[in-house]
């Protein structure tokens, strides 16, 4: 029996999995056998034992638990090779014992590990290579030790392209698949850093350089895997025919993302660690993905997930596409009767004082306007690093407000002054401080017509 | 509740578990008849996958020849390579999972039997009828247990292209002109591929002596020297190769780089299918002073340790059924590949072949028949094959020549004490 899965009027792949149900089948024939019951018996009957018999185990071990997670597969190993020792087999019994031996060493040994170096990414080792690696050895020696390796291994079981797969060849590539996926990483980042070194790239761009290399790594590696399983030139060209009209419909935006992506990391606009405004908040970003770019937004902290095809269409701020400085303002008023020279030389001073604020450019402070209350001025300043202009805002808007205090400088609120007036105005009542001819003083409002208080004379003063 | 409940139904489990795994043992004839076949690679060296699919093919088309005799029955064959057979049935038999019949040579199939990796094989005297008597005295050990059936037997020859050579040479000293004119010869640097130039110089009677350790005569050893001299000219020669192993040299043959190589009657479905009709077969050339001695190797099915009493009688069956002369000249006609051991068919498929390949039944015959220089050859590969230190050190020795780093006189002496059991 066998599937095939047509494309127009080729056969793009056929699977013909009756040799694995062969094998599988074969297996069945060792059921039959007493020594295998038996063994398979002892190998299931050991660790239901060891659980129930917890309670009994002597005081030194009951307190020890990688102590204790030993005791059963030492017993299947002794048992086992006891019975090699009589000339009965008991091969299975040992193979088990070894194989619960060392999944159950993982943990004493992650715990000696860690009280060498409690720094070492012991449970990321673990989850991503040593497990993994453990179980496919233990699958291949189960398939060997059933006598199936060479099988399993060697016989076509499909047909991709024209090519004949067996199940090693299949196995081998998701191994090297899997490999190359998780450690691209490391000799990503060491040709990034040899870079750096040679060719003095500064630390932003070793990012985006070896998120580069890692694209590379991963595309020759996975070119080296169909090669090795023995996927030639016409059949990729038959794939990407099969992909362009997948592009066309279905996977457009995928396919856009990724390479908007590779686009970015070449023009390096958006690379690991630049900032960018987005909606007004300063983000920066974290990772570079194949479908999207991941932020993290400065302002709450929230990571923001962006496809990259939005940052290669749509306009966008940023802090450290050339350089990193970011200039930024604090606005601040004061009493009319300061002299602006004494004023603008204090908030340059204060500005000049802070540790964060670049000596270059100066901070520069400007008179920006002749307000109600106040003549405003502008300082501004530059800062290093975008994300840091905030706190330095608020630093620098304490340091003012200290210093003024000290030189006696007031910031003032804006005041109004209501008085009362008559209608039809009486020729005497003019407003002293406006001088005659009735004119308004600015940001004055006239009551509204008979809303008058009579005799009141009272002064309403709003603060802001 | 829950927590209650739990011991119970461990208990449960268990006792499921044990009666399904009792089920399996009481009620086999639920399961279905399968018996699991280790097939060693027929040629020495490698596994290549070609060959595997062939060899599975070929099991299975004894399957459904059986189908009318032994209805039910499928054989799952597996192939592993000739070196890594005998410490892949080690590991599975000490786990109870050992295959039911082990299809090898004769010589391995004794290795096996002397490690206790397989069981002897009773044969009745109408089995053993059916058998030739030289065949089976080649599968049987010192304590006179039968270590395997033996099924049919590979004869060297010569193989060659025919558009580079057209005619091949008939004697050593031919070959030595030919490849003087630019033609490459290739060998397969073993003991059981070069045997069969020890018979032009008559040079076995010194290594039987040596492996019985006693003397040999002066012309014996002179005849020793001799040839160990011509493997040694032989070698220095620009277009004389010698090679791991036969399916390196057939790898070659069909590439262009050999013209003509020495090759198993077992590798002609692989170099026919490459060279089709420019693929020549004839027989081995003749020495300077006899014809050339070549030996067979012998198909031979074993019993496995680990089978359950139903998996031992069908085994013994189709060991039974193999042997039947209708089997017989089936599959060897079939595949071409191999001779029959029963002594009714044989001359009829040895009328067959001999008539295709352009050379007389007497030709085919060297090697097949029980004369004293097969028994000799039969004698000192035994002894050889059988023991991997001394195997070792014969191909050391073989080797040293080819390579001129010892002496022909020196390989002489050599030889002969590794032969009796000493270090060279």
């Amino acid at each position: 029996m066998s599937w095939t899965i047509p494309l127009a009027t080729t056969h793009l792949a056929t699977i013909a999995p009756e040799a694995i149900g062969e094998e599988l089948l074969s297996w069945l024939a060792y059921l039959q056998r007493g020594s295998v019951l038996l063994q398979l018996m002892v190998v299931i009957g050991i660790p239901v034992l060891m659980r129930r018999m917890r309670r009994l185990y002597p005081v030194p071990l009951r307190h020890h638990p990688n102590l204790q997670s030993l005791v059963g597969p030492l017993l299947l190993l002794l048992i086992g090779s006891g019975l090699i020792l009589l000339q009965v087999p008991g091969g299975l019994i040992r193979y088990f014992g070894l194989l619960w031996l060392g999944w159950n060493l993982f943990t004493p040994l992650k715990a000696l590990l860690l009280h060498f170096d409690n720094t070492f990414p012991v449970e990321e080792l673990e989850s991503t290579f040593l497990k993994p690696v453990y179980v496919i050895l233990a699958t291949l020696s189960l398939i060997r030790l059933l006598g199936s390796l060479e099988n399993l291994s060697r016989i076509p079981v499909a047909n991709l392209f024209g090519v004949e797969l067996s199940l090693g060849k299949i196995y081998t590539a998701i191994i090297a698949v899997y490999i190359i996926l998780t450690v691209a990483s490391r000799p990503a980042a060491f040709m990034a850093w040899v870079s750096g070194m040679v060719f003095g790239v500064k630390e932003q761009n070793r990012k985006g350089l070896e998120l580069l290399y890692r694209y590379s790594v991963i595309g020759v590696g996975l070119l080296a895997v169909a090669y090795y399983v023995g996927i030639n030139g016409n059949a990729f060209l038959a794939i990407a025919g099969g992909l362009s009209v997948g592009i066309g419909f279905g996977t457009k935006e995928i396919i856009s993302n990724f390479i908007s992506s590779i686009w970015l990391l070449f023009e390096g606009s958006v690379r690991p660690g630049e900032i960018l405004m987005i909606n007004g908040d300063p983000c920066t970003v974290r990772k570079l993905g194949l479908r999207a770019t991941q932020l993290r937004r400065g302002r709450d902290g929230a990571e923001l997930l962006i496809p990259n095809q939005t940052f290669f269409t749509a306009e966008a701020t940023s802090f450290t596409a050339t350089e990193t400085s970011r200039r930024d303002n604090v606005d601040v008023g004061a009493a009319y009767h300061h002299d602006p020279e004494q004023v603008v030389s204090v908030l340059e001073a204060v500005a000049a004082e802070h540790h964060q604020v670049l000596d270059y450019p100066p901070p520069q402070a400007f008179v920006t306007d002749f307000a109600d209350s106040s003549v405003n001025y502008r300082l501004l300043f530059w800062v290093r690093n975008p994300l840091l202009a905030f706190s330095v805002g608020s630093d620098l808007r304490r340091a003012i407000w200290t210093r003024f205090e000290r030189e006696g400088i007031t910031i003032p609120f804006p005041q109004r002054q209501v008085y009362p007036m008559q209608w039809p105005p009486a020729q005497e009542t003019t407003l002293g401080l406006t001088g005659s001819g009735g004119v308004m003083p600015q940001g004055e409002l006239p009551e509204a017509p008979g809303q008058r208080k009579e005799g009141s004379g009272e002064t309403k003063t709003e603060a802001e | 509740m829950a927590t209650a409940h739990r011991p119970w139904q461990r208990f449960a489990l268990m006792g499921l578990i044990g009666a399904f795994l009792a089920g399996c043992s009481q009620g086999g004839s639920s399961l279905p008849r399968v018996l699991r076949i280790a097939k060693s690679s027929t040629d020495p060296g490698g596994l290549d996958v070609e060959a595997s699919v062939r060899d599975r093919r070929v099991v299975k088309d004894v399957q459904a020849l059986l189908q009318d005799f032994d209805p039910g029955l499928r054989l799952h064959p597996t192939s592993y390579s000739e070196l890594n057979l005998v410490r892949e049935i080690a590991r599975q038999t000490s786990s109870g999972l050992g295959p039911d019949l082990i299809i090898t040579n004769g010589n391995t199939a004794l290795a096996l039997q002397a490690q206790q990796l397989t069981q002897p094989v009773p044969l009745t005297p109408e089995e053993r009828s059916r058998i030739a008597p030289m065949a089976l005295q080649r599968v049987t050990g010192p304590n006179g247990a039968i270590a395997g059936v033996p099924i049919g037997q590979y004869v060297q020859l010569a193989c060659y292209d025919k558009r580079r050579l057209p005619k091949p040479p008939q004697s050593l000293k031919a070959l030595a002109q030919a490849s003087g004119k630019g033609k490459v010869f290739g060998f397969a640097l073993h003991l059981e591929d070069l045997y069969w130039t020890l018979g032009g110089f008559q040079a076995t009677p010194a290594l039987q002596a040596a492996l019985n350790n006693e003397a040999a005569s002066a012309q014996d050893n002179s005849r020793l020297f001799a040839w160990l001299n011509w493997l040694q000219n032989a070698s220095f020669q620009q277009n004389v190769l010698f090679l791991s192993n036969q399916v390196v040299l057939g790898e070659q043959l069909i590439k262009g780089q050999l013209d003509w190589i020495t090759c198993w009657s077992s590798q002609l479905p692989k170099l026919r299918g490459a060279l089709k009709e420019n693929l020549g077969v004839t027989i081995l050339p003749k020495g300077p002073i006899g014809q050339p001695s070549p030996i067979t190797r012998l198909q031979v099915w074993a019993l496995g340790r680990n089978s359950s009493r139903r998996q031992r009688s069908d085994s013994l069956k189709l060991l039974g059924f193999m042997v039947e002369p209708w089997t017989q000249k089936t599959l060897a006609l079939n595949y071409r590949t191999s001779f029959p051991v029963n002594p009714q068919v044989a001359p009829i498929v040895q009328r067959q072949l001999a008539f295709e390949r352009n050379v007389t039944g007497a030709h085919l015959e060297l090697g097949l028949s029980d004369k004293p220089s097969t028994r000799h050859a039969n004698a000192v590969l035994a002894a050889v094959s059988t023991n991997p230190q001394r195997m070792a050190d014969v191909n050391g020795v073989l080797s040293s020549v080819v390579f001129g780093t010892r002496t022909p006189k020196q390989a002489t002496s050599a030889l002969q004490k590794t032969l009796r059991g000493a270090q060279p």
